[in-house]
């Protein structure tokens, strides 16, 4: 299995799982693209738009989806060694992490809806909810997943399906990726 | 995965993106997008090798990775 992964055609986690992470990559890479061409355009107002956002809350938010994808790649590694119950709880505090990501954005979601910042206060506010939405969406079906890739393998215990494990952290790690680059776009570049 | 390389990357990971933060809210200048976008780039990439295990896999899967991110890096610096 493990020489198998330097063929092209088997990817950790699989090729359909990659094929989806490019798609989706490709998805948000297309808005980023629109997103920094209307920011060239009207430079004054995106950055007095960007200066409203807390930069405090989105780095403990990065620092949170880090630590979750340090937490899933030590789990699945975990689980090949078979050390289940060590591996289930990694993914447990990988489902926290992504839950304190979750909060900690609708706190902040909170905090601009109280003071007008909607979708149709600018067009660098319309972008930012459509892709900060779009991705914690993705965060939220990442905690679901994780949820049920834990519960497979508390149930299964050495039987579970690694390529489904690996397939489902790859899921996980793709919505850190995507935030990867929402973080600097968003709160530190204009 | 190496446990200890996964962790050293974690590390650094959050190390990088602490120091992007402070850097952003501290200096004014045109350098800083190039600095951030790079730091950013780089955490981008980690992830993909290290969390995703990429470096074990097959050279165009990391090829395909690092061209997305200096594609997404250019965008940056050219637009900001």
């Amino acid at each position: 299995m493990e020489n198998n992964k330097k063929l092209v055609l088997y990817p950790p986690g699989g090729i359909l799982m990659w094929i989806i992470i490019y798609v989706e990559l490709f998805t948000f890479g297309m808005a980023i693209a629109a997103l920094t061409y209307y920011g060239a355009q009207e430079r004054v107002q995106f950055h007095r738009d960007s200066q409203q956002l807390n930069t405090l809350i989105a780095t403990i938010n990065t620092i949170l989806l880090l630590t979750g994808g340090y937490l899933v790649a030590k789990g699945v590694h975990l689980f090949r060694m078979l050390e289940i119950q060590k591996a289930g709880n990694y993914f447990l505090w990988a489902i926290f992490s992504g839950i304190g990501f979750m909060l900690l954005k609708l706190v902040e979601y909170y905090g601009k809806l109280q003071v007008g910042f909607d979708m149709e206060y600018s067009t660098f506010f319309m972008f930012y909810w459509l892709m900060t939405g779009f991705h914690w969406i993705h965060v939220f079906v990442g905690v679901v997943i994780l949820f049920f890739l834990r519960r497979t393998i508390i149930k299964q215990q050495a039987d579970a399906s690694l390529e489904d494990i690996e397939a489902g952290a790859a899921f996980w790690h793709m919505c850190d990726l995507i935030w990867l680059l929402l973080f600097p776009i968003f709160y530190l570049l204009f | 995965m190496k446990s200890t390389t996964s962790l050293y990357a974690y590390l650094f990971l959050i190390f990088i993106t602490i120091a992007t933060s402070w850097i952003a809210n501290t200096f004014l200048s045109t350098a800083v997008v190039a600095i951030v976008t790079l730091l950013s780039v780089l955490k981008f990439c980690i992830v993909g090798f290290e969390f995703m295990e990429l470096k074990s896999a097959n050279p165009f899967w990391k090829f395909l990775l690092i061209i997305y991110g200096i594609i997404i890096g250019a965008l940056f610096v050219i637009l900001l």
